[in-house]
């Protein structure tokens, strides 16, 4: 099982697989665009701004897919001590902070018109705020300690601490009372929504997807090349044999 | 609509920036690996 895991990894991860994700990556994002500008309907409440939700909610879902990434790559890391495990933790956390920031901003464009603010210290956004901020720091982390292990030991142990603010981010609008509106699609029973909007806002979620595993590819390959580099800078030079004459 | 325009351009800036920024870096770890390579078969 995880011999497989890992064929796909590396196929994923070579030059073709990451062509053939950034092509299939490009092409579903343009039909999530077609889906969700032309196609999906204006909402009845809220008009053309709730068109919003398209980018907003997937992108949401992908900092917690990139966390849960992060969480299981922290764990394989404590387990193993392999640093491929850590190298996955590390490039799924940046990415996440990317995600996590892009759904706070698309947000607040949404907010504004709808709630009449940017910005209100409401569970959502204030769980989501300490998302960020602990992922940041856990990206902080990554370039203080100059020792590698230890350092991915104090990533792995903030990678899995830090995901237990995911669910709490998710359930903010179940347990307390929130502006944010409550969940839609991930929720008992039915969808509470129509269904060329459900349509595309599940083509938004798989084309988001899809990046999200073209960049992690991307991401993966600099890490390698940077350790390369790194490698190659710090291995000592050994100096040519002289002969010496007696 | 303006929010709506302001909310994909973003969102286009964002995933563009970060994947164009992935690639500078591949390419200067390459380079820099490459050269300190080099710098090493010539001593």
């Amino acid at each position: 099982m995880a011999a497989a895991a890992e064929r796909a990894l590396g196929k994923a991860t070579s030059r073709n697989g990451e062509r053939i994700l950034g092509s299939l990556a490009a092409v579903a994002l343009g039909a999530s665009l077609v889906l969700s500008l032309v196609v999906a309907p204006p909402d009845a409440v809220q008009g053309e701004v709730q068109r919003l939700m398209y980018i907003h909610v997937p992108a949401a879902w992908l900092a917690y897919l990139s966390f849960a990434v992060v969480f299981v790559g922290s764990i394989g890391y404590l387990r193993t001590r392999k640093t491929r495990w850590d190298r996955i933790a590390g490039a799924s956390a940046e990415i996440g902070v990317m995600f996590t920031a892009l759904a706070i901003v698309l947000g607040a464009l949404w907010g504004k018109p709808v709630w009449g603010t940017w910005w209100t210290w409401d569970p959502r956004l204030t769980t989501t705020a300490v998302l960020l901020l602990i992922y940041l720091g856990y990206l902080s982390i990554r370039r203080i300690s100059d020792n590698p292990s230890r350092r991915a030991r104090w990533c792995a142990v903030v990678g899995i601490v830090g995901f237990v603010d995911v669910p709490i981010v998710h359930l903010s609008v179940v347990w307390w009372r929130s502006l944010h509106q409550g969940p839609t699609v991930l929720r008992l029973g039915s969808p509470e929504i129509e269904g060329t909007m459900l349509l595309a806002l599940l083509a938004g979620v798989a084309a988001f997807t899809l990046v999200y595993a073209y960049l992690m590819t991307l991401r993966l390959r600099v890490g390698r090349l940077e350790d390369r580099a790194a490698r190659e800078a710090l291995s000592p030079i050994v100096e040519p044999a002289v002969e010496v004459e007696v | 609509m303006g929010y709506v325009i302001a909310g994909y351009l973003i969102t286009a800036a964002t995933l563009g920036g970060y994947t164009a920024r992935l690639f500078a870096r591949a390419r200067s770890a390459r380079r820099r690996a490459e050269a300190i390579a080099e710098r090493r078969r010539e001593r």
